[in-house]
């Protein structure tokens, strides 16, 4: 294709966090079916690549309690996609499933579903777990060895696209004068046996127009990104701003080149917010609001009990950081993979170095160090920022992730996107069926 | 007790439930494997006034016999994707729960529920074949009475999730910050059996502990159905599903005269709990008893197996589901009649049947259409949707 590069978009619904702000009269319900479709449609408006949602296994829990103060309940992801198909014609639609509590024949088998009741529209976020606390809602409970995540994922996804390529070309004959339905050598058996699964089947269902399901992944490990970067169509990244989203970039070439794909088979979208204004001051007044509306007093204290790892509750929001140091040990904070990996010395050191050269009070310096807003400003500055990452390889597009469900993709739909087209950097139209297609992947995977 | 709503409805599964039904000019073409025949019968019976359709489903593919459709699409996503095009109609899934964790179970019909606003129910199943066991790979085959009393423990941890969600435990209180009410939120520590030693050495039993990650949803719980084939020992393990855990069960049998001892031993086992018990029947419709004999020996030079079918007229069909429906005093809250061909039977049913039904008052949605708007499937049949078994009792004053 010729011309200057074209971003990619999508929107994310996380359904759990605190960014999600509930308590704002434009807040609607996190679970009717009206919400997902209305995100849905407003993607498809804006012509985004696709509509992605997160998984849910387990309810979170703080000092042994189930958290309370975030959005929280929502629908099983493939399902709400299957029906979103149905009111879509062009979205991609991708849901995060996890490997660890999933098997690979029944998991291939519903996303082949969604992949063809959508018309080719699939995409499948692989995400793994050890978590034992999530694992006791689950018939193997916590069996998972931490280093043994990627080689069941890996083992798991390359099963599950054995199943999708299975029925070669030609295999649905419906022959209805002689009855045969299927062309028996045409549809492969898979036999697999690997340290993770032992399995013999045969797949029930053809591939999709797009081949199978687009596979997105977003470890960010040394093992997750040489996973993703072999295996994933697409990486969801955390590195939003321009310099490590340039450096992630060129490591996921580089490894995807070494496992013998091209660089640009691999596309990284970041995930991103965005806060718009008529001016820059309106903006970032906005932005600052919404900080507060995301971290309000109790979510402050919830959180510096997070890095901390201790009972922070006698603590004033609007008073100093705490005076102890955090803890090791036992979890407060259970059903966050970010809780696990994080170095509290490190992390309590940045709140104390943010508290101290900015006079900040301990909900203030929360609302600084938990919310990171990547793009403030008007329209057309928003646009242009969006450009430049683009032109600097720092992604090949963005993941953008509203603070408003179900309003919240609206202002960037009707504001950004018209200047994104204008400048020629995204379609103002689909010009595929396909989530593949719309990604500018090549070939139909078989 | 007042009698129940009589319940009609129809099976979406292929081209039709006669295996050849896939070979004649007249059917639905299934190699698009898109949704679309499903959808089409989906949106006439509906528009007939029928209460419910269920989606036939298995988790290994078909095996190979001469003639028959091979391969399927998941019936539970299916049914998802159709809860958006229609508005009256409930959605029955087939699931099957012998390999698949309950805890997805709960969340993805309680999903159906979410999409179609209040239709969803599940037909519940079990897997006994070897080709199944080998797709999952966890587990050798187990007899029915070991898979079937394992799904009995899975329908009740589905039940206690769909249910660990307080109706009203999403309080978005600003003054305090919380979004839930935790005291609303219930831990379900469900037991279940896992049948038999696993090849991978997980014996015994597994503990389901909650809660759901998916709210309460508009029926509370989906409506669960079990399918009861004629001859089904009572007191077996499937029996005491259908008995103790179903809102609906699905009678097979050699003709509709053939379900009145089991719906009568069915309803005693069911020890005072409310359920509706349907007959489940092929049709094979005809403009008079000689076209449709004709019809059905069409169909069986295409492929036969030994599942009951009704043969003969609209109007014959309809003086039968009167006579033995409990409204005129026989034994049958409903029946699921599985369109033999669903190009071809389905519009019978719609234009020849359904008038004759609401005609004897057999069916509610009469004229098409005049269900109010929010109906669910629960209120449809008659059930009423149950109180989460968490929540408190209101305190007297």
């Amino acid at each position: 294709m010729s011309g200057p590069r074209q971003l990619h978009l999508a929107a994310f619904l996380q359904g759990v966090n605190h960014t999600t702000v509930w308590a704002d009269p434009a807040a609607g319900s996190q679970v009717a079916f009206s919400s997902f479709e209305h995100m849905a449609r407003t993607a498809e408006r804006g012509t985004f690549d696709f509509f992605f949602l997160a998984e849910g296994l387990r309810l979170r829990e703080q000092k042994g309690l189930i958290h309370d103060l975030d959005v929280v309940g929502r629908p099983e992801s493939i399902a709400v996609l299957s029906a979103l198909a149905a009111v879509t014609e062009r979205l991609g639609l991708a849901a995060t499933v996890n490997t660890t509590f999933n098997e690979p024949y029944e998991l291939a088998r519903r996303f082949a579903t969604l992949d063809l009741l959508s018309g080719g529209r699939a995409g499948w976020n692989i995400v793994t777990s050890s978590d034992a606390f999530t694992g006791e809602n689950f018939r193997r409970g916590g069996y998972l060895a931490h280093d043994e995540r990627y080689t069941r994922a890996a083992e798991f996804a390359e099963l599950a696209k054995e199943l999708w390529g299975s029925w070669g070309e030609g295999a649905v004959l419906g022959d209805r004068a002689s009855g045969a339905f299927l062309r028996e050598e045409a549809v492969r058996e898979v036999v697999h046996t690997g340290p993770q699964f032992d399995v013999r089947a045969r797949a029930t269902l053809p591939p999709s127009p797009q081949g199978r399901p687009v596979i997105i992944q977003a470890g960010d490990s040394e093992e997750g990104r040489t996973f993703a970067a072999s295996t994933a169509d697409v990486i969801f990244s955390r590195h939003s701003t321009r310099e490590a989203g340039q450096a992630f970039v060129a490591d996921i070439r580089g490894r995807a080149v070494s496992s013998g794909r091209r660089g640009d088979d691999v596309k990284v979208l970041p995930a991103v917010s965005w806060v718009l204004g008529d001016t820059a001051a309106e903006a970032a007044e906005r932005a600052q609001h919404i900080r507060f509306q995301q971290v309000t007093p109790a979510n402050a204290i919830a959180f510096a009990e997070q890095v901390w790892n201790r009972d922070l509750s006698d603590l004033d929001p609007d008073g100093p950081l705490p005076d102890v140091e955090p803890v090791e040990g036992e979890l407060l904070s259970q059903g966050r993979a970010a809780s696990r990996r994080i170095d509290r010395a490190a992390v309590s050191a940045q709140w104390r170095e943010l508290s101290r050269s900015r006079g900040l009070t301990l909900r203030e310096t929360a609302a600084e160090m938990s919310s990171h807003q990547s793009f403030v400003g008007t329209p057309e500055a928003v646009a242009e920022e969006m450009i430049s990452f683009l032109d600097a390889d720092a992604c090949d597009g963005f993941v953008l992730t509203p603070h408003i469900n179900p309003g919240g993709l609206d202002d960037f739909v009707d504001r950004v996107v018209p200047l994104l087209r204008e400048r020629g950097r995204f379609r103002s139209e689909y010009t595929s069926t396909t989530l593949r297609g719309h990604l500018g992947l090549d070939g139909r995977p078989l | 007790m007042s009698t129940p709503p009589y319940a009609v409805g129809t099976s979406l599964d292929g081209a039709g439930d006669a295996p050849g039904a896939w070979r004649l000019a007249a059917a639905s073409d299934l190699t698009a494997f898109d949704g679309r025949p499903a959808r089409d019968a989906a949106v006439l019976a509906e528009s007939a006034g029928l209460v419910f359709a269920t989606l036939d489903d298995a988790l290994a593919l078909q095996p190979d016999e001469p003639g028959r459709v091979r391969g399927r699409l998941d019936a539970l996503a299916t049914a998802c994707w159709l809860g958006p095009q229609t508005s009256r109609i409930g959605l029955l899934p087939t699931v099957t729960l012998t390999h698949t964790e309950p805890f997805h179970v709960s969340t993805a019909t309680a999903t159906l529920d979410l999409v179609s606003e209040g239709r969803a129910g599940v037909v519940v199943d079990v897997s006994t074949d070897a080709a199944s066991a080998a797709a999952i790979g966890r587990r050798a085959p187990a007899p029915a009475d070991v898979v079937w009393g394992q799904a009995e423990d899975v329908v009740e941890a589905v039940a206690r999730l769909w249910d660990s969600w307080e109706d009203d435990a999403e309080v978005r209180d600003v003054a305090t910050s919380r979004f839930v009410d935790r005291e609303r939120l219930h831990y379900v520590d469900a037991p279940v059996r896992t049948g038999d030693p696993a090849p991978d050495g997980l014996t015994g039993a597994f503990t389901v502990r909650g809660p759901s990650i998916v709210p309460r949803t508009p029926q509370g719980r989906p409506v669960v159905a079990v399918r009861l084939p004629a001859g089904e020992r009572p007191g077996s393990a499937r029996w005491r599903a259908s008995a103790l855990r179903a809102d609906l069960v699905l009678l097979g049998g050699s003709d509709l005269a053939g379900t009145q001892d089991p719906a009568r031993l069915v309803r005693a086992g069911a020890e005072g709990r409310e359920l509706r018990v349907l007959a489940s029947l092929r049709v094979v419709l005809g403009d008079d008893d000689d076209h449709a004999r004709r019809r059905a020996q069409e169909l069986d030079a295409l492929g036969t197996d030994d599942a009951p079918v009704f043969v003969g007229t609209a109007e014959a069909l309809a003086a039968e589901l009167v006579r033995t429906s409990t409204t005129a005093g026989g034994w049958l809250d409903g029946v699921e009649l599985r369109p033999a061909v669903l190009a071809d039977d389905l519009p019978r049913i719609a234009r020849d049947l359904a008038p004759r039904l609401a005609a004897a008052g057999l069916l509610t949605d009469a004229p098409p259409g005049s269900t109010p708007p929010g109906s669910t499937l629960r209120s449809r049949l008659g059930l009423p949707r149950p109180a989460s078994r968490y929540a408190r009792a209101e305190v007297p004053a």
